[in-house]
Formats: structure tokens, sequence, C-alpha cells
């Protein structure tokens, strides 16, 4: 090949664009919202890979951080809201309760990658700590006051478990059975978005590594 | 074929609405079971009953059986509960099976009310109600290219294990061999994402499509004046209701 | 036209200088174009073609951060000035409709119209693209031949004066190219100025009035497309030249194969195979010799992509047999069937994933148990056979679709699988791209043997020796020549 320029596909030059418009305004350019939907197909998608692959994890907020790291938390918080509001439609209507531990996901993992967690893996599993504890912690307030301190799950189960075995309160029981799932998924979520991302078109990796917001 | 077809989808939406805050700040345990009642019971006058009793009880059924067995299990204060089963270290305290039953009526309330909507109502017609109703064009097109993105993300997932498969990727294995086999498979599905992405975006600016526009229709929704009566009402019963609420944790929080 | 009589260009182009970044795309192109005129654009991979339909669209500086020194001038004021088709049938759907009409009404509800006008507006693109039979289907359901008429009813029903499509046909079986190539006739002759960006060069010299040649970002020659097409040697042989031209002076008749081996490349007895209790493939028998390359011709949804999974172990076999140079294949898992095929998908981004091009074309290899260097070395040998050996360190996402194409061929023959199978290859490539591709199955010859999915007959009869075609599930006819440059 004669030059590499003339190759290079004048499409990525796009999602640079997206990186940088949204951090900077408010506003949602044209492509960031098209990102959203993808994202949330990404979400099922992985969701799906997960169970196929048989890992004891969800990885159903996977398109949701990968956008709140390409284009900031607006479209974070926008696709985990709406993944769930979509879940919801398609599956139980239960699923609305949860958006709002969706948007603290979308919202934690923009703000870290404009800390920069994302630009390295440890980084990106210290976030995930963060964001573990953070959707625990938010979906512990739901489960209390709409489903009583249990969902019909292996949550549900392992909060039973706790309180008989360590004669736990009912919030105790249910913060630590949350915990222990999201303080396993969400780091190994982040983590694959980071490598994911490393492994997009190169110019809009430079771009994330060059600019901190 | 459900009657909801028939209505402004925004009038089923007012009416879940009013049943959902009924079921959780109107006067308790009234409330709920009525709310239960109306919610299940429309849903079978509505013709969506046999979805929205399988969704509701899906969740309501469990969640009170889960909720009985930790009462039944572990072990709650001495001496204030009484018991309506005692066999050796297991208990059943009145108390318990109240609570069960009312988070259980208003779960289930809740779930069949939202029902009448998510089976009953076409997303892409609500979205265009809502859009008549000033709902700005990039929160429509959010929410329906979601929805219709979504059958596709299972067919990706599939593309993309059949295409490294056939490269010779094992998606089988240990459990290392597994959580390794996650990046070519991720891979693919995040480049398109960001790929697609540009290519819908690009789409959608040569359609003349501008965020915050207010968009035309090709079909306009019919909105008779009984609805929209009918609908003020319940916004503000809804509102009421809560309002109460407000008022009376307030009072209680005061003294 | 001649320039006293001509009425207003619609579209006035005078660009000095497009960037993406500091890269130029295209400079200094100054262009015009009038009503009832059918501008066609050629010119090799990457020589800015998408990039001049996108600016004479206005679809630069919005979603596409280019930089633009120079002016486009639209005759017209309404917003969006052009209607525009791409390349691809699915993604440009906005999704914001559930059925074909309302996907089609997308535009004119963008304009704000009102409901009367709309369905005026949809009612007659529709009829324009020949999609109004297709009206309450709903678009993700369709072919990708139905999907581009539905594409181009959309982007009418903007009733812009401009309608620019940019490889409309690329991704099109021959009959369903022959259908949009009709429409577009009809358009021009109704009053819309085209802009039609193509790498078909024989439906460019059949249909545009005037061409223009791109190379290397600026224009090459302007003028009659015959004149600029119909050149032999090519006006550049990146771009080459039309079907017809290029076999009479370039025949490309391969001389009969003698086959010397009774180990066969790969044999199919009896084959019934399908999903979920609907057989696609009847009793396939068909054999490839090794040292041949075979083509697999037939319609769309005739079973020659199933027949491909099937061999490959991703479609379920309910009777008969497959061989791959000796070795059975029955009950051989997908992951270990690799060794022996290497298919290439029709979309190869289905499969992309690595930081580097070279990690990309080694990961075959490693997956088989290579070891680093040695899988590092079958990907080198791989990526110089199709010509990518300057673009290791590459991102393959940075890739235009073409060569992301060769990138997936190099990979599957980076392990090297006594067969490999390429469905639908020449989709989009230009003249340059196409003689890469060839000389990739002219290599998998010694290696063992090779199969291609194609509509693309040209191709076909200068890489392969013979052809069988398959429809409704069997082997219907086998040639042992292939009926080159003959319309199908």
């Amino acid at each position: 090949m004669r030059r590499t320029p003339d190759v290079v596909g004048l499409g990525r030059a796009f999602v640079c664009y997206v990186a940088v418009r949204t951090s900077s305004s408010h506003s949602l350019p044209t492509l960031a919202l098209a990102l959203i939907p993808r994202a949330v197909a990404l979400n099922l998608a992985l969701g799906a890979l997960a169970a196929a692959l048989k890992l004891p994890v969800y990885l159903d907020s996977v398109g949701t951080i990968f956008v709140a790291v390409l284009a900031g938390p607006v479209a974070g918080m926008l696709t985990g809201a709406v993944s769930n509001a979509v879940l919801g439609i398609l599956y139980s209507p239960q699923l609305f309760a949860f958006i709002p531990v969706a948007v603290v996901i979308g919202a934690l993992a923009g703000w870290a990658a404009r800390l920069g967690a994302f630009r390295s893996v440890v980084g990106a599993a210290i976030a995930g700590v963060a964001i573990g504890l953070a959707a625990a912690l938010t979906s512990v307030p739901i489960v209390i006051h709409l489903f009583g301190g249990l969902t019909p799950s292996g949550t549900g189960i392992i909060t039973i478990a706790l309180r008989m075995v360590f004669g736990m309160s009912l919030t105790h029981a249910a913060q630590v059975a949350a915990l222990s799932t999201d303080v396993i998924d969400k780091p190994l979520s982040c983590v694959l978005v980071a490598l994911l991302i490393t492994r997009l078109p190169a110019r809009l990796t430079e771009r994330l590594r060059t600019s901190p917001a | 074929m459900s009657a909801l077809e028939h209505w402004n989808p925004l009038t089923p939406l007012a009416a879940a609405t009013f049943l959902v805050v009924a079921a959780y700040a109107a006067p308790q345990p009234a409330g709920a079971i009525a709310s239960f009642a109306v919610a299940l019971g429309g849903a079978w006058v509505l013709g969506v009953g046999r979805r929205v009793s399988a969704l509701a009880l899906a969740v309501a059924l469990p969640t009170s059986a889960l909720l009985l067995t930790m009462d039944a299990l572990v072990p709650g204060a001495p001496g204030i509960a009484t018991h309506i089963l005692a066999l050796g270290p297991v208990r059943l305290d009145v108390t318990a099976v109240r609570v069960a039953m009312l988070i259980a009526a208003q779960l289930g309330a809740a779930i069949a009310a939202m029902g009448w909507v998510v089976v009953g109502v076409a997303p892409r017609r609500l979205t265009r109600a809502l859009a008549a109703r000033g709902l700005p064009a990039w929160a429509a097109y959010v929410l329906v290219a979601s929805l219709e993105a979504v059958p596709e993300a299972r067919r990706h997932a599939v593309e993309v294990m059949d295409a490294q498969r056939c490269r010779g990727l094992n998606t089988g294995g240990g459990i290392v061999g597994r959580v390794r086999a996650l990046l070519p498979l991720a891979g693919p599905l995040s480049v398109s994402l960001v790929s697609e992405s540009e290519e819908r975006a690009l789409a959608l600016d040569a359609r003349g499509f501008r965020p915050r526009s207010r968009r035309g229709t090709l079909t306009p929704i019919a909105d008779p004046r009984a609805e929209r009566v009918t609908r003020a009402l319940l916004w503000w019963s809804s509102a009421a209701v809560l309002a109460w609420r407000i008022a009376v944790a307030w009072r209680g929080s005061a003294s | 036209m001649t320039g006293a009589l001509s009425p207003e260009p619609v579209v006035s182009l005078r660009l000095d200088r497009i960037q993406y970044g500091a890269h130029t795309a295209l400079h200094d192109v100054v262009l015009d174009v009038r009503p009832g005129e059918i501008v066609g654009v050629a010119g090799h991979v990457g020589a800015g073609k998408t990039t001049l339909a996108l600016a004479a669209a206005g679809l630069l500086g919005g979603a596409v951060p280019a930089r633009i020194t120079g002016t486009v001038r639209f005759s017209a004021r309404g917003w969006p000035p052009a209607s525009f088709v791409f390349a691809s049938p699915w993604t440009q759907l906005t999704e914001l409709g559930g059925t074909v009409e309302e996907e089609v009404a997308v535009g004119p509800e963008n304009q704000g119209l009102t409901s009367g006008i709309i369905r005026a507006r949809v009612d007659g693109a529709m009829g324009a693209a020949g999609a109004s039979p297709l009206a309450t289907r709903v678009p993700r359901t369709l072919s990708g031949g139905e999907m581009q008429r539905v594409a181009l009813a959309s982007a009418l029903a903007l009733d812009a004066p401009l309608v620019v499509l940019d490889e409309p046909t690329a991704q099109l079986d021959p009959s369903s190219a022959r259908r949009i190539a009709a429409s577009i006739r009809a358009l021009a002759a109704s009053g819309r100025a085209i802009i039609l960006v193509e790498q078909n060069l024989d439906l460019l010299a059949e249909l545009a009035s005037r061409v223009v040649v791109l190379a290397d970002g600026a224009p090459l020659a302007t003028g009659d497309p015959r004149a600029l097409l119909e050149r032999w040697p090519p006006l550049d042989a990146r771009l080459g030249t039309t079907t017809a031209v290029a076999e009479r002076n370039a025949p490309t008749y391969r001389a009969p194969l003698v086959v010397t081996d009774d180990a066969p490349g790969l044999v199919i007895e009896g084959l019934v195979a399908g999903y979920a209790g609907r057989d696609v493939l009847l009793g396939v028998d068909t054999v490839v010799p090794r040292g041949a390359v075979c083509a697999w011709l037939g319609e769309n949804g005739a079973g020659k992509t199933t027949l491909a999974r099937a061999v490959v172990g991703l479609v379920p076999t309910h009777a008969g047999t497959m061989r791959v140079a000796g070795a059975v294949l029955d009950g051989l898992p997908v992951e270990l069937r690799a060794r022996l095929v290497g298919l290439v998908f029709q979309d190869p981004s289905r499969q992309l994933f690595a930081r580097r091009v070279i990690d990309e074309a080694a990961f075959g290899p490693r997956a088989l148990g290579e070891s680093r260097t040695g899988a590092l070395a079958m990907a080198r040998e791989a990526l110089a056979i199709v010509g990518l050996e300057g673009l290791h360190q590459v991102n393959p996402g940075d890739l235009v679709p073409q060569l992301q194409r060769r990138l997936a061929i190099a990979a599957a023959m980076a392990a090297r699988p006594p067969l490999l199978i390429l469905d639908e290859p020449t989709a989009g490539q230009d003249a340059a791209g196409r003689a890469w591709i060839v000389r990739a199955l002219e290599q998998q010859r010694s290696r063992g043997a090779g199969v291609v999915i194609t509509h693309d007959l040209t191709f076909a009869g200068r890489v392969c020796d013979f052809a069988v075609t398959i429809a409704r599930g069997r082997v219907s006819l086998s040639r042992s020549d292939v009926p080159f440059g003959a319309a199908d």
C-alpha cells in the first residue's frame, strides 16, 4: 500500500467529535444519540454472551459504561435509564424500579472516565469497585421500600441466609447481598470496557488519552 | 386485539400512574388492595388480562413467599409478636404476614397497572402520542431506536460468536479460557457499535433530523375530549393522593 | 446540454480542500450539476468519492467533522438540500418507523409537515422507488434489494431537487441492482439532478450523462462516460474499466484444469441441512478438486451461504457427509473444523477486534495452538498475499471496509486451511482490490482448494475453474466453464 492516510476510513473522525463535543457541552449531538440504542443493544448482547459462556457475572452494564466513557456522564445516564426502560417494556415492568441504579452506574462511569480511570486496567478496576458499591447502595432502598427487602432472585436468598447465619438486620443483609454480586460484576465490566476502548480506532484513543475531560 | 389500541395511549398511561400512586400512597392496606383489584380486573376487561396477570403474579407471589420464608426462619424480637404459626424454630407472626400480603398487593397493583401500557400499547404509538404533547425528537428517537435495536442485539452476538468459532476460538473449557474468550467476542460488538452509530447518525442527518425540533406525523393519534377530561381527572387525583401522603408524613415527623 | 441554454445548476461545488484532521481527502473540485443530469463519480477505493458525495449533499461539517475550504451552493432553499442514499442497506434506516411507510415518512416528518402532505410525499416516493408493495412490511425483515428501494423512497420523500447516491448497488445482487438503476433513470427523466457514485463501471457507463473520475483525492478527468471508462489501458489501473472492454483486451478464460490428484479438496455427498425444522439444503452433491477454485452461483436465498455455513459446522446437518482434504467433517465441532476450512463472512466487521492488523491475522493460528512467533510469521505471510504488508501496526477499525475484507481473507488464510471459502468477496472492491483477491485465491490453489460465493461473474470467470449453481437447496447446474462477462 502506498500511504496510510489513503486507506484510513473517514468515518472514524466522527468518534473524536462525540468525545470532544459531549464532554465540553451538555447538548447531545446526533452521533451521541445514535450511540445510545447501540449501547442498549450491547448491554443485552453481552448479557447473552455472559450466559452463553456460563460466566458467573451479568455484564449487562457494559454498554452503559462504554457510552459513559466515550460520550460523558449525561449520555451514560441516558443509556442506563433507556436500557432499563426497554427491558421493563420487553420483559417485566418491575425493572422500571431499578432505573435509578442504571442511571447511577452511567453517571459514575462517566465521571470516573473524566478523572482518567479508564486509561488503565487498574484504574478501571478501582472505578468498577466504586461503581459496584454505589449500584448496590442505590438498589437497596428500592428493594426495601418496594419489595419489602427481598427480590425473588439469588440476592434474595443470600439476604435470608445472611440474616439467619449472622443475625444481620434486614437493611444490612440486603446491602451485603447486593454488594456480593455488584462488586464482582462491575469491576469486570469496567476492565472489559477499558480493554475494548483501547481496541477502538486509533484516532479516538489518542483523543481520549490527550484530553483529561 | 386490545381495547387499548383505540384509545389515546396517554389515557392508559395516566390511569396506570394513578393506580401506582394509589397502591403506594393511599391509606393502606385499602389503597393497595383496591388498586390491585382494579388493575387486574381492568386488564381482563381491556383484553390483556392473561399476560398482565402473568407479569404481576410472577413478581408478587415469589416475593411474598420469600418474605414469609424469611420471617419464619429469622427470629424476630421476642415477646411482642403474636404468632400464628410455631413449629420449633419456625415462627410466623401476624404482622409479618400482613406486611408480606401488603407488599404482594402493592407490587401486583403496580405491575398490573403498568402492564396495561406495556402489554396493551405499542411503544411507537405511545412515543408518538408523547411527541404530540411536546416530547423532544431526541427523546423519542432514543426510546424507539433502542427498542428496535434490541432484537438485533442477540443476532449480532450470535454472528460474532459464529465468526470467531470459525477462526478456532474455543468458547467452552475452563473459567479462565471462557473469560479470555470475552475479548474476541465483545471486541467486534463494541467496534461495530461505534461504526454503526456513525452510519446511523449520518443517516439521521441526511433525513433532516434535528434533536430539538418538533416533528410532524404521518398518522396523527386522535385525542377525543372525553379522554382529555378523564386524563386531567386522573392526573389531579394522583397529585392529590401524593399531596395527602406528604402532608401526613410531614405531620408525623413534626409531632 | 450547452452552457447558454442550461438551467441554473441545482448544486454548485467549488471545493479547494476538504480535510479530516490533518488528512486531505479531496481537493480542487469544480462541479455543477443541473436538473435532469446524472453525474457519475468513479475512482479507486480511497479516491475521495464518498467525501465528494457527502459534500454535494451538504452533509459535511454536521455529523462529519470535516474542514471545508471552498463553497457548496444549492439552488433550493429547503433542508435537507439533497436526498441521499448510502451503500449499506440496513444502517441507513432511522429506526423511527415501525413499518416501511413509517420509515419513508421520517424525512417529511422531520421537516415538520402536516399529515396530508406527508402522506402524499410518502406515496409518491414509494411509487418512484418501486417500494409501494412493501408499505406495511417491517423494515428489518426486508432483503438487501428491498431495503435499498425503501432507502431510495425514504430519501425521495424529502422532495429535494438533488439526489445523491453513494454506491447504492454495491451490496445488491444483479437483479436488485437493475431495479435501482431503472429508478435512477426515471428520476433523472423527471427532472431531478443526480450524483451517482459507483464502483460498478458498467452501470456508470450506461446511466451517466457525464462522469468525474477521481484519483488520490482530486479529479483526474471529467467527461463522457464511455470515453473515460471504456478505455484500454484504463485511465487508472486501480479503477479498471468496464467488463466488456476488459474482456476484449485481457480475456479471462482460464486454461482447463487438469485434475492430477485423487484426494479432492472438498467432497459433499447427499447433504441435508437447515435450521429448526426447516431444511434449506435438500441433498447437495458437489466436489471441488484439489488445486481448483469453484464458484457457487445462485439467486439470493438459494442456499449458497447456508451451504458454506454447513461446511464449517454452523448449520445442523441431518444427512449426508462432507470431507475436506480427505478428513471427515461430520461431527467435528466448529472450532476444530477451523483447521480445515477458512470461511470469510460477508460482513468482516463481525470478526475484527484486535488492536493491530498483524494481531488480527495472527488470531486464527494462535487459537489453533501455534506459538506466538509462529503465528506472527504466518500472519505476515498471509497479509503479504492480500497486499496489506505495509499496514501491520494499523488498527483494523481504521481501515475502509474494502481493506477490512482483505484483512479478513488474510486472517482466514493465515492458518493455512486446505479449504478457503469467500462469501461475496468483491462487493465494493475496485480493480486493484479485486486483483489482490484473485491473487489470494491463486495462492490458495497451491494449498488446497477454494470456493467463491459471488454474483460477480466477471470475477468468477477470472479466478474460478468451474461453477455450480445452487437453486432451491440443491446443486442444479454444474459447469466446467463459467459464462464470463455474460449478463447472468
